[in-house]
Parts: C-alpha cells; structure tokens; sequence
C-alpha cells in the first residue's frame, strides 16, 4: 500500500512539473503582440493534440502503448529527481525554521532530554542552538539533520502506533508539497533565466517583460517557499506535541528537570546531571 | 507569518497591476524615447537574470544566491544587448528559442 502510496506521490509531482514545463513552452512560443493570450495557448494546444494524434495514427497500434508506458515512466522519473533534489534548495530554510520554531519554544523540556542522550547528540545540539542565522543555514546543516533524524527516532522508538501512522502521514504530506514547491521553483527559474536571456524579447511590451521575467517568477517563488515552510511548520507541531507526550509517558524523570521554574538553562542542565547520579547510585545499589 | 505572506502577496500581486503603468508609449517613436525604453528594458531583463540567478543560486545557499544573483543580472543586462545583432527584430518572441530547439 505505501510502495502504491509513494508512487502516485511521484506521480503527481512529475506530472506537475510537466504541466508546468508545457506552460512554459507554450508562453514562450505565442507570437507578441497576441491580444487574447489565453485562447492562443488553447489553439495551440489543441493544434499539437490534432497533430500528435494524427502521428499515432500514421504509425500503428503498437506505438501508443509503448508511448503512454514511456510517459508514465518519464513523470515518475521526474517525481523522483524532484523529490532528491528538494531537500538541498531548501535545507537552509527548513534549518532556521527548525531552530526557531522547534527548538527554542521547546528548550525547557529538550534539554533534560538531549542531556540524557549526551554521547550522542549533546555536542550537535548545543552547537546548533547557539548558532547564529548564518552559521544555522550554511555551517551547521548537519547538526540540524542529526538533531532532527535523532528526535524522530526518539519518537519512532517510544511511541505508539496509532500515533506514529499519523507522524509518517504528515511527513509524506510535507515531501510532496515540497517536491510541488520545487518544480514551482525550476519553473519561475527558466521563465526567469530564459526570457531575460535566451529568447529575443524585441517585440515584446516592458509591460509584458516585466511581468514575465520579474513579477511571475517572484510569485511563483513566495507560493513555493510558502508551501513547504507551512506544511514543515504543521508537521514539527504534531512532532513535538507527540514527543513531550511520549516523554510523559515513557521516561518522566527528564520532566522533573523542566518543572522547575525561573533558572537559567545552565542550573536546569546541572540539575538534570544530579537527578541522573542519583538514578544511577540508586540502579547500582 | 499568515499576515506576513498576506502582506507579500498582495505586494506582488500590486506589483503585477502596477508594471504596465511603465508600458511602452507607441505613439512617440522619438530616439531619445527609443533609448529611454532600451534602457528600461536592460534593467528589466537584468532584473530578471537577477531573480533566476538567485533561485537556482538557493544550491548554495546565502553565498550562491548572492553570486547567482549578480552573474545572472549582468548576463540579463549584456547578453541581450549581444543577441539583438544575431536575430531579426521582427519575429515572435520564443522563435529565437524554438530555433535553438530545433536546430
């Protein structure tokens, strides 16, 4: 069900991103000047759909299937090579937004539990926190991914199934709308690049330029980075109401530590160590 | 943020109403009138060089978008000053493109 589940997610994200290259093609060979944009571009389209079904005919039977596998492969494919290249354009974002909306509203009750987990994400955790906007999105990219992977194996560990499935929901959600929000991206990029660059704009108003190399893209550009950083924000909101209430019921020790108010993070983190001493010469004894 | 990305839509979207405000003026064909909209059109194309550059900059980000930003600006500011030699000044925009594509 899920390998079914991931596959209509490439689907739909290859698909678009087809959807919006066709857009694109299309734009950029309408004659300037053309008063009604919209009925030219359905012209068109329906001039290739004329000539693309009179080719099939021309050619055999055989051919449609083999064309209609070959496409389908082609959208997948794409869905795929969007959903590997996301992360790396908006990384940065997420990091910083991770950081600020995550981590520090959170602090009280993350340190205690960071703590108790020190050999292996102390260090990242601390340098991550304390870094400044710039360090938080070009330096320390891969504390932000080990912090991250160790609070969603925290809760992929100690929490119940129910909840996990909706965890796992949210988390295909947010991979698709950032997978749309990039082939937004590489579109409002080649209407950007293309029309200032490569196409002969001679004919074409300032009016029309302007929107098209400037206002279009910055649209495209705002929906895009909108989307993913919503659904990011939605999917660490259900992350981290989860992972205080697994803490609640799995380990409430770490707790303890967060309950006490008005001290600094310093004299929170040393108490967390005495409460971790007294646990262990009670183990011990 | 909702107001925040209300307030940078809207800014867009005003934007998108205010350019043909700047539209070409046909009924003057003067040449300072013809170098003044040269003008503006380099900008613009650098503009728009300068927002592509900066998107796929996000690569790299902060540095790259910077360097994006700045190499896809001054290529939107000559390159189409260096193409307008090459191609008839009468056909449809994207024929240039469609050419390349084809040939």
């Amino acid at each position: 069900m899920k390998q079914i589940a991931r596959f209509a997610e490439y689907c739909v994200t290859g698909g678009l991103f087809w959807l919006c290259m066709i857009s694109f093609y299309t734009l950029s060979v309408i004659p300037a000047g053309e008063d009604n944009f919209f009925v030219s571009g359905l012209t068109l389209w329906n001039n290739w759909i004329i000539v693309f079904a009179a080719t099939l005919t021309n050619m055999g039977s055989g051919l449609e299937k083999v064309l209609f596998a070959a496409g389908l492969l082609a959208i997948f494919f794409t869905g795929l090579i969007l959903d590997m290249i996301s992360p790396r354009f908006f990384n940065s974002l997420e990091a910083y937004i991770f950081k600020k909306k995550f981590l520090e509203p959170n602090q009280s009750w993350l340190d205690p539990l960071m703590l108790e987990n020190d050999v292996f994400i102390q260090q990242s955790y601390k340098q991550y926190l304390e870094s400044n906007w710039f360090e938080c999105c070009v330096k320390h990219k891969k504390n932000y991914a080990r912090v991250k992977a160790f609070i969603q194996s925290y809760l992929f560990t100690y929490a119940s199934g129910s909840h996990l499935e909706a965890v796992t929901d949210k988390i295909q959600i947010w991979r698709t709308s950032r997978s749309l929000a990039m082939s937004m991206l590489v579109l409002a990029a080649l209407l950007s690049l293309t029309y200032a660059i490569v196409v002969n704009t001679e004919t074409l108003s300032t009016a029309t330029l302007g929107t098209t190399v400037i206002g279009i893209p910055i649209l495209l550009l705002v929906i895009s980075v909108s989307v993913n950083v919503s659904m990011f924000q939605r999917l660490w909101m259900l992350i981290a109401a989860l992972t205080y209430t697994t803490i609640c019921k799995e380990q409430p020790d770490i707790l303890k530590v967060s309950r006490i108010e008005g001290r600094s993070r310093q004299e929170l983190l040393e108490t967390a160590k005495k409460i971790k001493a007294e646990q262990q010469k009670k183990a011990a004894s | 943020m909702k107001r925040k990305f209300m307030a940078i839509l809207l800014c867009c979207f005003l934007a998108l109403q205010i350019t043909p405000i700047y539209a070409d003026n046909h009924g003057n064909n003067g040449a300072a009138e013809e170098t003044n909209n040269q003008n503006r059109r380099n900008w613009l194309t650098a503009g728009g060089g300068c927002v592509g550059g900066a998107i796929l900059g996000s690569f790299l980000p902060i540095i790259g978008n910077a360097i994006g930003c700045v190499a896809g600006g001054v290529a939107g500011y000559f390159v189409p000053n260096l193409m307008t030699g090459d191609n008839d000044p009468g056909q449809p925009a994207g024929a240039a493109l469609l050419q390349k594509t084809n040939a």
